[in-house]
């Protein structure tokens, strides 16, 4: 009994002694995988300060054989505030379309909209404006070349939007003109793929 | 229970809630086009609007009243006109005495020319020597000079 209790004293100690020395042996650094994404942003949306309608009336003359008044047709209230980031392979940059979904120009008639250059106010790669869109039911790039950016939220961020309804430079216009054509005409902003 | 079910409406409502303020990838707004209805109407002249017409006097006795010279042609309509094709398709202009007669055995004859073609839309049809005018079937802006006529009426001499 003597004896077997020497003999497992001496185990015991052989394994204290061994696990001493595999824990000397062992590496001191640890590998932690940590995962960043970045996640895919397409926002868009469009700002005014009292709601995005905007009334176009023509003004009738007070002088007969005078013509209706289109030139102070005008609006810039509303403003194009968007977040992007894209990915450089898949997706290096976003075009911002315009079309009319719904509604119709009326004849003798043609609506433009021109944005603004990026009003500074977030940052990244912003878009570039196209120039002056004359709109209709196809969806023609208003801005392009928007990469990761942000433009800020609220009117006098992002790019601004001018509105001109205007008759048009076509022969016989004035005479298409058709009260009956007054209309209301849905405007669709879209961030979109290249 | 109950208030287990009250609590878990209230957080699926507020989801529903932040789900519909999410901006997305595009955006609408509305645009309103109001054409207004035009009808416009006024007679020009370089000076005074009326006219005066008589037949001269023959100078030899055995002469009849001299009517060749009366007509003038001063007076010019001025019309601005935006129709509906649905609600009116097309307006005429219309003229008539208001007031006033003409002497028996006298005829005064208007005629309305051509548009001056100093408009946008400048398709008038006329209806010859007659009393009116037909106006265009779409919306314009014109000038017409009017050439009234005044004559002995034979038929009633």
């Amino acid at each position: 009994m003597k004896n077997i209790n020497l003999n497992q004293i001496i185990q015991i100690a052989l394994i204290s002694v061994m696990s001493m020395m595999s824990l000397m042996g062992q590496d001191n650094t640890v590998i932690q995988n940590v995962v960043v994404r970045i996640p895919e942003v397409a926002l868009l949306d469009l700002e005014g300060r009292s709601g995005t309608d905007i009334r176009f009336t023509g003004e009738g003359p007070r002088e007969a054989g005078m013509a209706v008044d289109f030139s102070n047709q005008t609006n810039a209230d509303l403003w194009i505030n968007y977040s992007s980031i894209t990915n450089k392979k898949t997706e290096p940059s976003r075009d911002i379309t315009v079309q009319i979904t719904s509604g119709k120009v009326p004849a003798g008639m043609v609506l433009e909209v021109t944005a603004g250059k990026d009003a500074g106010r977030g940052e990244g790669q912003v878009g570039v404006p196209t120039g002056t869109i004359s709109l209709n039911q196809t969806a023609q790039s208003i801005i392009s070349g928007v990469g990761s950016a942000y433009t800020g939220h609220g009117t006098t961020k992002g790019h601004q939007l001018s509105y001109r309804l205007a008759l048009s430079n076509d022969k016989g216009s004035y005479g298409q003109l058709d009260l009956d054509q007054s209309n209301t005409v849905a405007i669709m902003y879209t961030l979109t793929d290249q | 229970m109950r208030r287990t079910i009250t609590v878990l409406s209230g957080l699926l409502l507020a989801g529903t809630t932040m789900l519909t303020a999410q901006d997305d990838h595009d955006d609408v707004h509305n645009l309103i086009i109001k054409i207004p209805e035009v009808a416009l109407l006024d007679l020009e002249s370089t000076g005074d609007k009326t006219i005066n017409l008589g037949p001269e006097g023959p100078k030899e006795a055995g002469e009849a009243l001299d009517f060749s010279n009366q007509t003038n042609s001063e007076l010019w309509i001025n019309y601005s006109s935006v129709i509906g094709s649905k609600s009116e398709p097309a307006r005429d202009i219309t003229v008539q005495i208001t007031s006033g007669k003409l002497p028996t055995g006298i005829l005064l004859r208007v005629k309305s020319a051509k548009d001056a073609g100093r408009v946008m839309a400048p398709w008038v049809h006329q209806t010859g020597r007659s009393n009116w005018m037909r106006q265009p079937s779409r919306s314009s802006v014109v000038s017409a000079p009017l050439t009234p006529v005044m004559e002995w009426r034979k038929d009633i001499n």
